[in-house]
């Protein structure tokens, strides 16, 4: 049975074992929110899915949009690009194995490059910069 | 060396498909319109509000016609912060709203203007995706 849920943990999984990722962001790859006390991470965030129904009660693929950045807190010059860079090399056309969750990569590319205004907290002004992109990855499930 | 893509007679097409169906243009118009206005709503019912300004900031915005047989409009969330609130920031969680409401209405776009192109008896063919 399809589980999509099982897509994005692979996609997180897939970033997390990566070391020279976590070399630049060494508080590691969350799903959605970085925990508390991070100053270098990479998060991943769902932004939309869609699923493309077949005749009968299969899904032909699935699409996701993800938002996938790196958030780095500013001291001693620390930038995101590098990490950025490192995320792009990771997904952009890249061959997933989705096989564990069930499914099969179709294509994974990025559809917009992620550079907001940087970010500054009111309650101890410090700095953060976020850098990264929006990924689209087509699948379909193999069960 | 610059690479140069040049696609002729695309104008002349769309022309020709107008004239295919001439009321399709007057039919879709006010589609179009209704199912921005739709997304629109959709979009303003699922944004978060504390002072309601960034609800009040979500606008249908006509675009004009740039060519025969063609149609846009654009929905757009007008607050300066409303990037911080469909992506996140470090300090706080993200809100996708505005991509997957406005990727819905695209979609229930290009089905209406199917539905309307069969209904003058043209055939549609091939594969939708959302881009």
């Amino acid at each position: 049975m399809a589980d999509t849920v099982r897509v994005h943990d692979a996609l997180v999984a897939y970033l997390a074992a990566d070391a020279a990722l976590l070399a630049l962001c060494p508080d590691g790859v969350w799903w959605s929110v970085p925990p508390q006390g991070a100053t270098a991470v990479v998060v991943v965030v769902l932004i939309d899915h869609h699923d493309q129904p077949g005749l009968d009660a299969t899904t032909l693929y699935e699409r996701s949009d993800y938002l996938v950045k790196a958030m780095i807190r500013m001291t001693a010059g620390a930038m995101p690009q590098g990490a950025a860079a490192r995320i792009d090399e990771l997904l952009h056309h890249a061959a997933l194995d989705l096989s564990p969750a069930g499914y099969q990569a179709m294509v994974c590319r990025r559809i917009e490059h992620f550079t907001p205004p940087l970010t500054i907290d009111p309650t101890n002004q410090a700095r953060w910069r976020q850098e990264g992109g929006r990924y689209e990855l087509l699948s379909h499930p193999t069960a | 060396m610059p690479s140069v893509l040049r696609l002729d007679g695309v104008d002349a097409l769309l022309g020709e498909l107008a004239r295919l169906a001439p009321d399709l243009m007057a039919e879709t118009r006010p589609l179009q319109a209704a199912i921005a206005e739709r997304t629109a709503d959709e979009v303003r019912a699922a944004l978060p509000v504390a002072t309601g300004a960034l609800r009040a900031s979500v606008q249908v915005v006509p675009v004009g016609a740039a060519g025969p047989a063609r149609l846009a409009s654009r929905v757009v969330v007008g607050a300066e912060y409303a990037a911080f609130v469909e992506f996140g920031t470090p300090l706080m969680a993200p809100r996708p709203v505005f991509v997957p409401a406005t990727r819905r209405g695209r979609e229930a776009f290009v089905a209406a203007v199917i539905a309307r192109v069969r209904a003058h008896g043209l055939a549609v063919g091939g594969e939708l995706r959302d881009g």
